[in-house]
């Protein structure tokens, strides 16, 4: 320790921080002593950061600050899909589970099972149906050319409008 | 670095800029990594804390809050660092690292059979200002830190008392007598 009490190195820490505080001459002594002293170390102390630890130390700081930004939109990108896929889930389970309805896991599996079994029983009268179309469409593609044909037999070339050259001879 | 460029540079590193981080290191990776050699006295461990030191920085940096006092804010998290590193190393007293420099200035993998000896220019400048490492190791660990933190980070007594929660008067004269303790090893002068 130095040759002051503890107030006089607070007033003169204080005055070395740069506040305005009136020293005494042992004061100013010490605080000069401690400048001189400080101005001789910043001599001695600086050690140069060799070029190739700052250069190795930027990839690191390079190498992880990039992705982070990165991760944070992948983060926000996955919890907004999260959040979509769940809100999905609970509007499906709300008209899933009607009061009255069988509840649970069993209730589903078994709609399922009867929604497969029906589509089964009616694939016969799905076939039904196509041949029946197949049909329509033959008996009025049939039609069609029945009456394209009686067009064509009751046509009469004479009746056609004359072409212009046909006047006056002109070709 | 000018404190209009600071905040704009503290901006751009709270953002997320890789660019913003880099420009931090470029202005205060020299001193820090000056201050983290002079506190263990091993460049190897002074890289990897100036490392660390900045990967906490990425991680901290939300929470700092601009007022100005960015150089104390980030000498305190050094500071931290090196305390937990005396901590680890009291609780541990026993572990060797291969990159810790013998008294021939030599780390044990250097002496292992078939290291490659790498002469390096800046290596050697620096081993040249090994007295004065050898100087603040004469000094208590809490005298060594308020003088390398009032050097290298520009630290305040009163910022000085806050981080080793001590009183100003207190700080002082830890400084005083540990500045006239390095003169008198270091031969220089001492009225």
């Amino acid at each position: 320790m130095n040759a002051l009490n503890q107030e006089q190195n607070e007033r003169v820490a204080q005055w070395l921080d740069g506040r305005q505080t009136r020293l005494s001459a042992e004061e100013s002594a010490v605080a000069e002593q401690i400048r001189n002293d400080e101005r001789w170390l910043a001599g001695e102390l600086p050690e140069p950061a060799p070029a190739r630890v700052m250069g190795r130390v930027g990839r690191q700081v390079a190498a992880v600050a990039a992705p982070r930004r990165m991760s944070i939109l992948r983060l926000g990108a996955l919890t907004a899909a999260a959040a979509a896929a769940l809100l999905l889930a609970c509007v499906s389970l709300y008209f899933t589970f009607q009061p009255g309805s069988d509840a649970g896991l069993v209730g589903i599996i078994s709609d399922a099972a009867h929604t497969i079994d029906q589509s089964q029983a009616n694939q016969p009268s799905i076939a039904a149906q196509i041949e029946e179309l197949e049909k329509a469409t033959a008996r009025r593609t049939d039609r069609e050319l029945d009456e394209l044909n009686r067009e064509v037999d009751e046509y009469d070339v004479s009746e056609t409008t004359p072409l212009p050259f046909d006047e006056d001879g002109a070709g | 670095m000018e404190p209009k460029r600071l905040r704009a540079t503290i901006a751009s590193a709270q953002a997320g800029s890789a660019e913003g981080y880099q420009a931090l290191l470029e202005a205060y990776g020299p001193r820090l990594y000056g201050y983290f050699f002079r506190a263990t006295a091993s460049h190897h461990d002074a890289e990897d804390m100036l490392s660390e030191l900045m990967l906490r920085l990425i991680r901290q940096m939300k929470n700092y809050d601009d007022r100005g006092r960015f150089e104390p804010w980030l000498f305190r998290i050094a500071a931290n660092m090196v305390r937990d590193r005396i901590r680890r190393m009291k609780s541990n007293p026993g572990a060797v690292s291969l990159s810790a420099e013998s008294d021939s200035g030599q780390s044990l993998s250097d002496q292992l059979p078939g290291a490659v000896k790498v002469v390096d220019a800046e290596m050697l400048a620096a081993e040249s200002s090994q007295e004065i490492g050898v100087a603040l190791e004469k000094l208590d660990v809490t005298t060594r830190e308020m003088i390398l933190l009032r050097y290298f980070g520009e630290m305040s007594f009163k910022e000085l008392a806050d981080i080793f929660q001590c009183p100003l008067g207190t700080v002082l004269a830890r400084v005083h007598r540990g500045l006239r303790t390095l003169r008198q090893y270091m031969g220089g002068e001492v009225k």
